[in-house]
């Protein structure tokens, strides 16, 4: 369906409003979506498979994905951006998986790598995503670090409990422990420093 | 929950996608049937939710933007010519009339049906606005709508939509004559406004109607609109 919405027009509809429109097909409501997300989404992908040839990759599948998909977007399944992000973490896993890498990155401590390369210029979009990320980082932060690895571990790196207790030698109770108290403390300190709820609202 | 129970291990794991397929598969099983599991999963998803959102972040290469949207566009080509299907205009079997509108919970009838012109200029996109009030038939109601014409399409925006119950959508329709064709569909926010997007063409339509239908919207309308807005 081609889209007789104005640019203007469709910039004002909220995600969700948009999501309406892609899953009927309309490559001009599509775009918005993309431009939206895209961000975001290879910031995730490149952090997950720590090659930007990969995630480029990754992204373009994951949004054509979307595209041509017949499930649409369900609201109950959380906001555009997690929906978005989840897919993007799940193909990101699976390409490491298909050891269509060759570095995977096992923790917090790689941020230089991606130093190198900021934005040129920034969009106030942008600017929001590396506010938030800052403010994000500096919560994880807090946490003792041993918590924070097997957190990493697990949503970075795509690893199971199992794998990361073979990885780290370390019984596999003492992991289940250190995640769960990890993300505990987390959500607990995000609600108490930041606001959760508002911080999730900021989301550009 | 106990905060000993050791199921909260294994819900933070899954969580983060860390717990292996098998015994996801049973506690997945174990989560539809206990209610302290969702409620504990509901509490943690805030934090896994703003773990993408510490890495650096980048911009997307224009390549890819693109590369996809090339594909979409051809996507999109290809699909082009095949017309939105018009569906006769029954609402479930009701017929439009003031009895029936009484009926229901809540009805409105445009009142500005000529609506007046905002800006003609400037992206050279007419624009216009049709405003929108309860009828004095209709249950008293404060809800607040309007049509913004964006060239041939539009932006219906509510304001004190009355809330949905679970599983419902209001859906949009373009009315044409005695025939309809599905618009979009939307949920109010909490505070009952909404931008809803309808898609054109809308020259020579007559009204853009309002309907409660279930969750995903209907093939046809079901109810009785609660809100039109007519064009001519």
């Amino acid at each position: 369906m081609a889209s007789k919405l104005s640019r203007a027009a469709l910039d004002r509809l909220g995600d969700e409003e948009l999501m309406i429109l892609v899953d009927r097909k309309d490559p001009d409501a599509f775009e918005r979506f993309y431009d939206r997300h895209s961000g975001a989404a290879f910031s995730l992908a490149h952090r997950i498979v720590g090659d930007r040839v990969l995630a480029q990759d990754v992204i373009q599948e994951a949004f054509l994905s979307v595209w041509r998909s017949r499930v649409p977007y369900d609201s109950a399944r959380g906001s555009v951006r997690s929906w978005t992000l989840g897919i993007i973490r799940n193909r990101s896993i699976d390409a490491l998986r298909r050891g269509a890498s060759p570095t995977r990155k096992l923790d917090l401590d790689d941020d230089a790598v991606l130093e190198g390369r900021p934005a040129a210029e920034m969009t106030d979009s942008e600017a929001i995503r590396r506010e938030m990320a800052g403010r994000v980082r500096g919560v994880l932060g807090e946490l003792p670090r041993e918590q924070s690895q097997v957190i990493a571990l697990a949503y970075f790196g795509g690893f199971s409990q199992s794998e990361i207790a073979e990885m780290l030698g370390a019984p596999l109770g003492t992991i289940k422990g250190r995640m769960r108290l990890g993300l505990e403390k987390l959500r607990a300190a995000l609600a108490e420093s930041m606001g959760v709820e508002s911080v999730i609202e900021a989301l550009p | 929950m106990n905060e000993a129970d050791p199921r909260r291990d294994d819900l933070t794991a899954y969580a983060l996608g860390a717990l292996e397929p098998g015994p996801a598969a049973d506690l997945e099983e174990h989560i539809a049937g206990c209610g302290a599991c969702r409620e504990y999963l509901r509490w943690l998803r805030p934090a896994v939710e703003l773990l993408p959102a510490s890495v650096e972040q980048l911009r997307a290469p224009p390549a890819v933007r693109k590369a996809v949207l090339a594909e979409v566009r051809a996507d999109a080509a290809r699909t082009a010519g095949a017309r939105p299907r018009l569906r006769q205009l029954s609402f479930g079997g009701f017929a439009l009339r003031p009895a029936m509108a009484l009926g229901a919970t809540l009805a409105l009838v445009v009142a500005g049906v000529g609506g007046y012109l905002l800006h003609g200029s400037g992206s050279g996109i007419p624009h216009s606005v049709v405003g929108a009030r309860p009828t004095a038939v209709a249950s008293p109601g404060t809800v607040r709508a309007s049509l913004e014409r964006v060239g041939d399409s539009g932006i219906l925006v509510v304001d004190r939509m009355p809330p949905l119950p679970r599983r419902s959508v209001y859906e949009v329709w373009v009315q044409r004559g005695d025939m309809v064709r599905r618009a979009s569909t939307f949920v109010p926010n909490k505070d009952g406004t909404a931008n809803a997007a309808v898609p054109g063409p809308l020259d020579g339509a007559s009204a853009v109607l309002v309907t409660k239908e279930p969750r995903g919207g209907s093939i046809a309308p079901s109810t009785v609109p609660l809100l039109r807005a007519p064009l001519n």
